[in-house]
C-alpha cells in the first residue's frame, strides 16, 4: 500500500474539485456540529460560572435534609378500635365534666356545639379529624410508637455525619399575624396568602442554626450597627428588604449595572431594615373582627341595636393595641353572669384575655427569590436549583442569635412546637421531622443520600431523603443529564451529517472514476484507492471538525455576549455575598464532550465513505476510462 | 491467419460506418489505406532478443444486451524485448483492448498470454497490480494526467503506488523531466501545458518505474501531426536508451511506418 502521505496529496485535489460543494457540505454539517459545541460550552460554561458564585456558600458544603414522616393519618380506618373508643370516652368525659361545671356556675351550655369525635364512613367509624377528642385520643395513641425523631435517629445515625442541624417551624402558632405596613396594621382586609411573588413574614419563618445559613448573613460589622438587639433576628428575601429601606423596585429594563448598584446597596444597607408584625390571639382577635362588624351594622342597619359591651378599632394601627371597649352598659347581673362564663372557659382550657404582641424583626440576612423547590426533573429545573443554593424558606431566624435575645423568654408563644399539648389543637408537626445532616465530605454525603433516599425523591416508609445546598452533586447530574440529551441530539445530527457526507464523498468518488481507473492501470491496488479515499475523508471530517469547532465558539461567545450580563445580574441577586467583580460566563471547557464531538465528526465521515467506496471498489476500471473518453 | 480479404465487404462496412458517422468513416479510410501499405506486416525481421510478450489464440468478447462482440477473436503473436510495435486496424478491431490484455488491465476470455514470463491471467489483484506499476507504462490518448497536481507530483504517482523512496523518487522525476525536455516545467500543472507537453509528461509518468513495456493507447492521436511525430521519436530514443519494448496503437498510417512491425488487427484477428 502506498504511504499515508502520499495519499494525502493526491486526496487533497479532490478537496478542490467540487469546491462550491465541497463548501455547501463543509457549513451544513459543521452548522449541525457546531449547534453541538455550543451546547457543550454553554453547558459547562453554566456549571463554571455556578461554581465561582456559590464559593463559600452551602454549595461548598456537603449536606442532606432528611425527614422522616409518620405514615399513620389521624382518620385512617386501621387505627385500632381501642383509639376510637378513647376518644369517644374522652368526649363524653368531656361533656359530662362541663355539665357538672355548667350546673354549679349556673352558666347555660349546650353539648350539641362539641365536635362529634368520630364519623361514619361507609361501614366503618373513623375519627374525626377536627375533633379535639379525636386529636388527643390519636396523639396518645401516637406516644407509644416510636417518634418521627426516633425513627430520624435509626436512619442517620447508620452515618457519621459532622453536624446534625435541626429545622424549627412557626406551624404551631396559634394567634394570627398581620404586618404593620407603612399605614400601620390593616385591620379590615384578611391576611391572604399571595398567588405569586415571595410571602411576608407573617406568614411564618423556620428556624435555622447558624452553622447552616451563615453564608447568608450579613457582615459581623454590619451585625454590630444593629441597637434593637430586642427585635427578632431575621434572613429576609431581598426584595422585601428593597421595600423596606423604602426602594421602589427597578423596571425591568433597568441596566444591568445598575440593577448591580442597586444589590450593593441594599445589601449594605440591609442591617436598617425592619418589619413588623401584630401578633393577637384568638380573643384579641374577636375582638377586633366584633368592632370591625359593629361598626359595620351601625353604618348599614338603621335598625341596628348595638349589643350592652361593644368594642371600637385601637386608635394607633402601629402599637399592635388591643381593641377598646366602646361601650359597656352591662348590668351588674350580666356582669357577674359574663364573668362566670369566662371561669367556665378557663376551666377547660379556653383562651378568655386579649393577648397581642408587636414582633419586630431586624435583618440580619439576605436570602435570595425566585427558589422553585422541587424541580429536579429537568435541566431547566436543576440549574435553577444549583444557582440558588437552596434555603427550603425564604424567611429564616438564625437560632443563636435569636436564643442570645434578651427578651427571647417573652416569645415563647412563637417557639416551634409550643402549642402542641394543648387540647383542642393537634400538632402535626408530631408527625414528622425534619433535619439537616452535614457530612465532612462529598463521598460520605453520596453514600447517604443513595443508601437512604430513592430515585423518585419521595420515598416510602415516610422518610424523605435528598442532597441539600451542595451542587457538586447536582453539577454531576446536570452533567449526566446533559450528556444524555446531548447524546440524543448527537445521534440525529449525526446521521444527518453521515447522509450529507455520504453524498459528498460519494459525488467526489463517482466525479474521479476515470481518475480512479487510470491510478488502476499505473498500479494502484484496490487498497491504495481506499486509502485515498480514507484520507481525503479524514481531512473533510477533521476541516468539519475545525470549523464546527468555530462555529459552535463564535456562536457561543455571541450568546454570551448578549445573555451574560442579565445572568451576572441574577446569579448576583441568588449569591447575594459572592464577589461583586464575578461575572457569569456561559462559556466553558468540557473537554471530554468536545473531544467526543470532534472524535463522533470523524467516525460520521468514515461511516458516509464506507458505502460510496464500497460500491466504488467493484466497478470495472477499463469501463470507467472507457465512459469518460 | 484470419479470414480472406473481402474487398466487398470491407466497402459495404465503410458505407455503414459513412452513412453513421462520416468523420470516423473518415478515420476508417485513413485505416484502410494503412492497411493496404503494411498488409506485408513483418518490416524487419524480429530480434534475437527474447520474447516478452506472446499471446496464443486470445479471444475476448463482450456482451452488449443479446449481442456478442468478439473484440479479439484468437489472436496469437510474439514481440520480442526491445521491439517497437505498431498496432493498427479499423475502429471497433479490438486494439485497445488487445492493449489492455497485454497490460494487465483485463483478462482474456480464452488463450494464454505471458507477458515477462509471467502467466498474468492467473495473477491476484494485488500482484497484477504490481505488474501494472513495475513491467507496464501506459500512455493514453488524452494523456490523464491529474488536473490539480503539478508535473513533479503527476509524475510520481507510478512511484507513490510503487512505495520508491522520496530521494529517489525526486530524482527519477528530475532525470526524466529533463529526458523529455520538461525539466523547466515542473512546477506547473497540467492545464498551463500544450498537448504534446502533456504527452510528452505521461510519457515520463510512463516510465518512472523503469517499465519493460510501454502500452501506447493511440498516443498521438490528440496531437498534430508535427507533434506527433515528436512522441513516436522519444518512443525510439526510449527504446534505444533503455531497451524498452514500446507498443503503440495507432491510426497513423505514418506512425505505423516507423515501427519495426505493425500487426494489423480486423475484426478481432490479426491480419
Ligand atoms: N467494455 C466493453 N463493453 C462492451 N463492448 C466493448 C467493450 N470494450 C470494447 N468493446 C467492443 O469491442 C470491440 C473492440 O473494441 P476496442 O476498443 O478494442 O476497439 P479499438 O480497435 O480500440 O477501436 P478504436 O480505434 O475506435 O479505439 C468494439 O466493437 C467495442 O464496441
Ligand atoms: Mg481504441
Amino acid at each position: 500500500m502506498m504511504r499515508l502521505s502520499d495519499a494525502t496529496i493526491v486526496a487533497i485535489t479532490k478537496l478542490r474539485t467540487r469546491r462550491l460543494r465541497t463548501l455547501v457540505t463543509v457549513f451544513v454539517a459543521s452548522i449541525l456540529f457546531g449547534a453541538m459545541f455550543t451546547a457543550v460550552f454553554m453547558t459547562q460554561g453554566i456549571i463554571d460560572s455556578t461554581l465561582k458564585f456559590s464559593k463559600g456558600t452551602l454549595a461548598d458544603r456537603y449536606f442532606a435534609t432528611a425527614t422522616y414522616q409518620n405514615q399513620i393519618n389521624m382518620t385512617d380506618e386501621s387505627l385500632p378500635i381501642s383509639v376510637i373508643d378513647r376518644a369517644k370516652a374522652l368526649f363524653k368525659k368531656d361533656i359530662t365534666d362541663k355539665q357538672a361545671a355548667a350546673k354549679r356556675l349556673g352558666v347555660d351550655y349546650d353539648s350539641s356545639i362539641e365536635t362529634e369525635p368520630t364519623v361514619k364512613l361507609f361501614d366503618s367509624e373513623i375519627l374525626n379529624g377536627s375533633s379535639p377528642y379525636a386529636a388527643q385520643a390519636f396523639k396518645e395513641y401516637l406516644a407509644d410508637l416510636p417518634t418521627p425523631q426516633q425513627e430520624l435517629d435509626k436512619i442517620v445515625g447508620k452515618y457519621v455525619s459532622k453536624n446534625i442541624y435541626e429545622v424549627g417551624t412557626t406551624e404551631s402558632i396559634m394567634g394570627r399575624m398581620k404586618m404593620i405596613g407603612s399605614v400601620g396594621e390593616n385591620f379590615t382586609e384578611a391576611a391572604n396568602y399571595p398567588s405569586n411573588g415571595t410571602v411576608d413574614v407573617n406568614f411564618g419563618w423556620s428556624y435555622m442554626d447558624e452553622g447552616v445559613v451563615s453564608s447568608f448573613m450579613l457582615p459581623e460589622s454590619q451585625l454590630s450597627r444593629q441597637k434593637n438587639t430586642e427585635a427578632i433576628p431575621i434572613i429576609a428575601p431581598i426584595s422585601k428588604v428593597e421595600a423596606a429601606l423604602g426602594l421602589k423596585k427597578l423596571s425591568n429594563n433597568t441596566s444591568a449595572n445598575d440593577k448591580l448598584e442597586r444589590l450593593k446597596y441594599i445589601r449594605d444597607n440591609a442591617d436598617k431594615a425592619t418589619f413588623s408584625v401584630c401578633y393577637r390571639n384568638s380573643v384579641s382577635s374577636s375582638q377586633i373582627q366584633s368592632a370591625i362588624d359593629n361598626a359595620k351594622a351601625l353604618k348599614n342597619n338603621k335598625n341596628y341595636i348595638e349589643p350592652a359591651l361593644t368594642y371600637a378599632l385601637p386608635i394607633d394601627a402601629n402599637a399592635c393595641a388591643p381593641a377598646t371597649v366602646k361601650r359597656d352598659i352591662r348590668t351588674a347581673d350580666e356582669k357577674k353572669q359574663d364573668a362566670k362564663q369566662i371561669e367556665f372557659n378557663q376551666m377547660f382550657g379556653q383562651e378568655t384575655e386579649p393577648f397581642q404582641k408587636k414582633l419586630i424583626f431586624r435583618v440580619v440576612g439576605l436570602s435570595p427569590e425566585g427558589f422553585n423547590a422541587g424541580n429536579m426533573s429537568n435541566i431547566g429545573g436543576l440549574i435553577l436549583n444549583i444557582t440558588s443554593t437552596n434555603l427550603m424558606s425564604s424567611w429564616i431566624v438564625p437560632q443563636k442569635l435569636f436564643d442570645a435575645m434578651p427578651n427571647n423568654a417573652d416569645l415563647n408563644f412563637i417557639k416551634p412546637g409550643y402549642n402542641s399539648d394543648k387540647l383542642d389543637y393537634f400538632d402535626y408537626s408530631q408527625m414528622y421531622k425534619s433535619e439537616i445532616v452535614e457530612f465532612g465530605g462529598i463521598d460520605e454525603l453520596k453514600n447517604f443520600v443513595v443508601k437512604e433516599g430513592c430515585d423518585n425523591f419521595y420515598c416510602d416508609g415516610g422518610k424523605t431523603i435528598y442532597y441539600f445546598g451542595n451542587n457538586s452533586v447536582l453539577i454531576g447530574e446536570i452533567k449526566d443529564q446533559a450528556a444524555k440529551y446531548l447524546g440524543y441530539a448527537a445521534l440525529v445530527i449525526t446521521v444527518i451529517a453521515v447522509i450529507i457526507l455520504m453524498s459528498m464523498i460519494g459525488r467526489v468518488i463517482s466525479d474521479s472514476r476515470r481518475e480512479t481507473a487510470v491510478f488502476r492501470a499505473i498500479g494502484a491496488r484496490r487498497s491504495d484507492i481506499r486509502l485515498i479515499y480514507f484520507s481525503y475523508t479524514l481531512m473533510l471530517s477533521i476541516i468539519v471538525a475545525i470549523v464546527s469547532l468555530g462555529i459552535g465558539y463564535a456562536a457561543i461567545q455571541w450568546i454570551d455576549s448578549i445573555i451574560s450580563p442579565d445572568a451576572t445580574v441574577q446569579s448576583h441577586l441568588i449569591n447575594i455575598f459572592a464577589d461583586d467583580n464575578l461575572k457569569f460566563s456561559f462559556v466553558g471547557f468540557w473537554w471530554q464532550a468536545l473531544a467526543s464531538i470532534a472524535v463522533l465528526v470523524i467516525v460520521g465521515g468514515f461511516v458516509g465513505m464506507i458505502l460510496p467506496l464500497s460500491r466504488n471498489s467493484v466497478r470495472n476500471p477499463i469501463r470507467d476510462m472507457r465512459d469518460d473518453t | 491467419m484470419g479470414e480472406p480479404w473481402d474487398i466487398d465487404q470491407e466497402v459495404k462496412k465503410f458505407l455503414e460506418i459513412f452513412d453513421n458517422d462520416p468523420i470516423e468513416a473518415v478515420k476508417a479510410i485513413e485505416s484502410f489505406k494503412s492497411n493496404q501499405a503494411t498488409v506485408q506486416s513483418r518490416t524487419k525481421p524480429a530480434p534475437d532478443t527474447p520474447v516478452i510478450i506472446s499471446l496464443d489464440s486470445v479471444k475476448k468478447s463482450y456482451r452488449i444486451g443479446r449481442q456478442r462482440i468478439n473484440a479479439l477473436d484468437g489472436v496469437s503473436f510474439e514481440i520480442h524485448q526491445g521491439e517497437l510495435i505498431a498496432i493498427t486496424g479499423a475502429s471497433g478491431s479490438g486494439k485497445s483492448t488487445l492493449l489492455q490484455i497485454i497490460g494487465g488491465l483485463d483478462k482474456p476470455d480464452a488463450g494464454i498470454i505471458e507477458v515477462d514470463g509471467v502467466d498474468i491471467s492467473k495473477l491476484s489483484d494485488g500482484k497484477i497490480s504490481k505488474f501494472r506499476n513495475q513491467t507496464i507504462g501506459f500512455v493514453f490518448q488524452f494523456f490523464y494526467l491529474q488536473p490539480f497536481l503539478r508535473l513533479k507530483t503527476n509524475l510520481a504517482v507510478p512511484g507513490m503506488f510503487a512505495r520508491t523512496k522520496r530521494k529517489q523518487l525526486k530524482q527519477d522525476v528530475a532525470g526524466l523531466a529533463k529526458s523529455v525536455g520538461l525539466d523547466e516545467r515542473l512546477n506547473h500543472l497540467p492545464r498551463e501545458l500544450s498537448g504534446g507537453q502533456m504527452q510528452r509528461a505521461a510519457i515520463a509518468r510512463a516510465l518512472i518505474n523503469r517499465p519493460k513495456i510501454i502500452l501506447a493507447d493511440e498516443p498521438t492521436g490528440n496531437l498534430d501531426s508535427a507533434n506527433g511525430e515528436a512522441i513516436i521519436e522519444l518512443f525510439e530514443k526510449i527504446r534505444s536508451d533503455y531497451g524498452t519494448t514500446v507498443v503503440i496503437v495507432t491510426h497513423d498510417a505514418k506512425i505505423a511506418s516507423k515501427a519495426d512491425r505493425e500487426i494489423h488487427l480486423r475484426d478481432g484477428q490479426i491480419i
